[in-house]
């Protein structure tokens, strides 16, 4: 006999249970809508692990080499401002950093150009650059998210003058006087500011925008083209790998099922064998798990525009191995299960822990770097580390390799203590 | 046809099957008697080559089952004790996947699938989700599941437990009339009258053990200088007196008003039973002369009752 009857019927009872559908495709989709909705395309600034940074400051003012030391304490960035010459540590200009960052030397860094003080109290547009390898997108957002962090934090007055612009704009010039009149008098009422800073508040027109970013930062791209919606990759490879691993152990679980309804004694009476009903019920998981992944990649393409045609064979590659990893690891749970309940509790243990670990939720650089060892051993984190590296670094074929093979190390590992463990114990 | 020599098969310290021998002709209805735990189905499981077993061999067409599964798994149909089906699916659905299973495929499936669904009288229901169906239509189509391939060897393992007595005496037709199609039927029960009614050979199982097997005939004949009268009064009696007044006769009070006569030849003292009772000036509302039946052999065969109930 082969086994096409047994995969054709667990997908006809897959296709019968409403919840396994949206808990499949569904739900992934509603909370990569979420997390696309509420991070953006930009990173989040929190707990973000010591990123490497240049910085050139031309403006050399007090409020400059504050700025700086700011941004230097910061425990996420390390600011370098020397490189070595001859034994001698000298200050970069922006030619030599611009050169460190397309050499690879550097991912980027912050430019500091003069006037940056004299403009800041103009209530203009805040001149500070940030330089980089649009590969590292992700890097500058969190550098982004970092500097807008620092500068609403310690100079709040920045963000008035910006915002005021926009209010401006909105209102009309008279209006919008009216108005800064009325925020300038309530602002003097309840805080003392000092009388020197009162012209940020003069309004200079600029283009009306959302006030998502309230600081806009000049960025300067040195190489490549921009991938405009990096992050969502984040946010549909990790839902996908995070609520495939549901999906197969939902799938493993049916086994569980078939044992407990009789039907895989039935089908051992009939002239099936062990290992086609093993095998059958692991094609399966991994069938599903496949067109679980393409078809939240389509939606990542279709709603975030992400260039799943990047590296078409690569991708296809990843999720290949990524469905057969997790169809192990979830064959895995079902074996050391005794019913559907137990592997519906150990599995949201098990798939919640891996996943925030393994940065399915959150990209693991955001993590400290013990949790970032600890992730190194979770599925989640190889399925994610070669499709953001295939995203986010425009690697190929040859450089994901690692994770390639360790996802296939993960499968024969799983399958083969489920295997023996399904022998011994569901067959009884 | 189907030969069990010497089979044993042990779960652990449980003798399930203990040194059994059997041998059934073809187009056979030979009915499975026991209690629970009698090791009927063990003894299914065991034919059917789903169990390995420590001692003996089982032949099926003089092929012993050790070293011809797959050829011997294809003539078998098997209906488990227990309803072994996809409640999620269609009666349909499920016996096109049984069928499948069975290597049937095409326009001969979608034939057999809907002759069977005829023969259980769920035809017009056939698309509706096993779900939808009352316990008793479950077990037709469980049945149905195991006869898609046209089996020579049908097993049923108590197919008409929990089946109203309408269903029943449907499933007992179709058992019926599959045997005159020439298909040889093992049926296990621990209702000795389903026994009865259907199998003209009938096997007696208890702890492991064939403790009689024969036509109902032969069965009958192991009782029969045993008989009982059953006597019920319009009043209370007093058990202790009836006891001194029929001292000779083997006594058994039931209940308040009921008392049971048993001994051998009895029915021939029956006038003089009478007679006393009148002059003791109790009366008398109902009596009963039990026939024979295998519900008392195997009463006498063990000692026990056949079901606790
Ligand atoms: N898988 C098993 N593991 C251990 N003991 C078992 C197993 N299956 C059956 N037994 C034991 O073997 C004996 C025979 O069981 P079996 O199921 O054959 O009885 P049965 O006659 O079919 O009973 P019933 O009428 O309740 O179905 C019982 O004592 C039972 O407890
Ligand atoms: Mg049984």
């Amino acid at each position: 006999m082969n086994m096409i009857p047994l995969i054709k019927k667990d997908f006809r009872l897959f296709l019968k249970s409403k919840s396994a559908v949206a808990l499949t495709y569904l739900v992934p989709m509603i909370l990569i809508l979420i997390f696309g909705a509420v991070f953006g395309g930009f990173g989040k600034s929190e707990g973000i692990n010591d990123i490497k940074v240049l910085l050139v400051d031309d403006d050399k003012t007090g409020f400059s080499s504050k700025f700086h030391s700011l941004l230097d304490s910061l425990e996420e960035i390390t600011i370098h401002t020397k490189h070595k010459v001859n034994d001698e540590n000298i200050l970069f200009d922006v030619q030599t950093m611009d050169e460190w960052i397309q050499a690879g030397k550097r991912k980027l860094g912050i430019y500091i150009p003069s006037g940056f003080e004299q403009k800041i109290n103009d209530g203009e547009k805040i001149p500070l650059e940030i330089h980089y390898d649009p590969k590292f997108n992700i890097e500058y957002s969190i550098i982004n998210g970092v500097i807008q962090k620092t500068i609403m934090e310690n100079f709040p007055q920045i963000i008035f003058g910006g915002m005021m612009n926009k209010v401006n704009n909105f209102l009309g010039n008279e209006k919008g006087e009216h108005f800064q009149d009325d925020i300038d008098n309530v602002v003097r009422r309840y805080f003392p500011i000092p009388e020197k800073q009162e012209d940020i508040f003069a309004p200079e027109s600029s283009n009306f925008q959302m006030m998502e970013n309230p600081i806009e930062l000049e960025s300067v791209q040195l190489l490549g083209k921009e991938e405009e919606n990096v992050m969502f990759v984040q946010y549909v490879a990790g839902m996908a790998v995070m609520f495939l691993l549901f999906s197969v152990t939902y799938g493993g679980a049916t086994l569980l099922n078939e044992k407990h309804n009789g039907t895989i004694n039935r089908l051992l009476i009939a002239p099936v064998k062990r290992s086609e009903i093993l095998l059958s019920k692991m094609l399966y998981i991994s069938i599903l798990g496949f067109s679980q992944l393409i078809v939240l990649f389509i939606f990542g393409w279709l709603v975030f525009g992400l260039n799943i045609f990047k590296d078409v064979p690569s991708l296809l590659v990843m999720i290949i191995v990524t469905a057969l990893a997790c169809s192990s690891m979830g064959i895995f749970i079902a074996s050391i299960c005794k019913n559907q309940q137990q592997v519906g509790s150990i599995s949201t243990l098990l798939i919640l822990g891996m996943s925030a670990l393994g940065g399915s939720m959150f990209p693991s650089f955001f993590m400290p770097k013990y949790i970032q060892t600890i992730g190194k051993f979770t599925l989640n984190h190889w399925a994610m580390k070669g499709i953001t590296d295939i995203f986010w670094y425009n690697k190929h074929i040859a450089d994901i390799f690692p994770s390639v093979l360790i996802l296939i190390g993960i499968t024969v590992v799983f399958s083969f203590i489920a295997i023996r463990l399904f022998n011994k114990r569901l067959m009884e | 046809m189907i030969e069990l020599k010497d089979v044993s098969k042990n779960y652990g310290e449980i003798k399930a099957l203990q040194n059994v021998s059997l041998k059934i002709e073809k187009g056979e209805l030979f009915g499975l008697l026991g209690p629970n735990g009698a090791g009927k189905t063990t003894m299914i499981n065991v034919i059917n080559t789903f169990l390995p077993f420590d001692n003996g061999d089982v032949f099926i067409n003089n092929l012993s089952i050790k070293d011809n599964q797959r050829e011997i798994k294809q003539k078998i149909g098997i209906i488990p004790q227990e309803i072994a089906l996809y409640e999620e699916l269609s009666a349909y659905e499920n016996l096109k996947f049984w069928g499948e299973i069975y290597e049937l495929s095409g326009k001969d499936l979608k034939n057999r699938c809907n002759d069977i669904l005829k023969l259980v009288g769920l035809y017009d229901r056939r698309n509706d989700t096993l779900k939808k169906y009352s316990g008793g239509m479950k077990r037709r189509i469980n049945i149905a599941a195991g006869l898609l391939h046209n089996p020579e060897i049908i097993l049923m393992d108590e197919p008409t437990v929990g089946v109203d007595p309408q269903s029943r005496n449907f499933i007992f037709g179709m058992i019926e009339h599959l045997n005159t199609t020439g298909k040889t039927i093992i049926y296990t029960t621990h209702y000795m009258e389903e026994a009865e009614r259907l199998c003209k050979r009938i096997a007696i199982m208890d702890h492991g053990k064939i403790i009689a097997s024969g036509t109902k005939e032969e069965l009958f004949k192991l009782l029969e200088e045993e008989n009982n009268i059953t006597i019920i009064f319009k009043n209370d009696f007093d058990f202790e007196n009836f006891q001194i007044t029929f001292s000779k006769y083997q006594l058994t009070q039931v209940d308040d008003k009921t008392i049971i006569f048993s001994g051998s030849n009895i029915i021939e003292n029956l006038s003089e039973i009478i007679l006393i009772i009148k002059k003791m000036e109790i009366e008398i509302k109902e009596i009963d002369f039990a026939k024979p039946n295998l519900e008392k052999l195997f009463l006498k065969l063990t000692g026990r009752e056949l079901r606790d109930e």
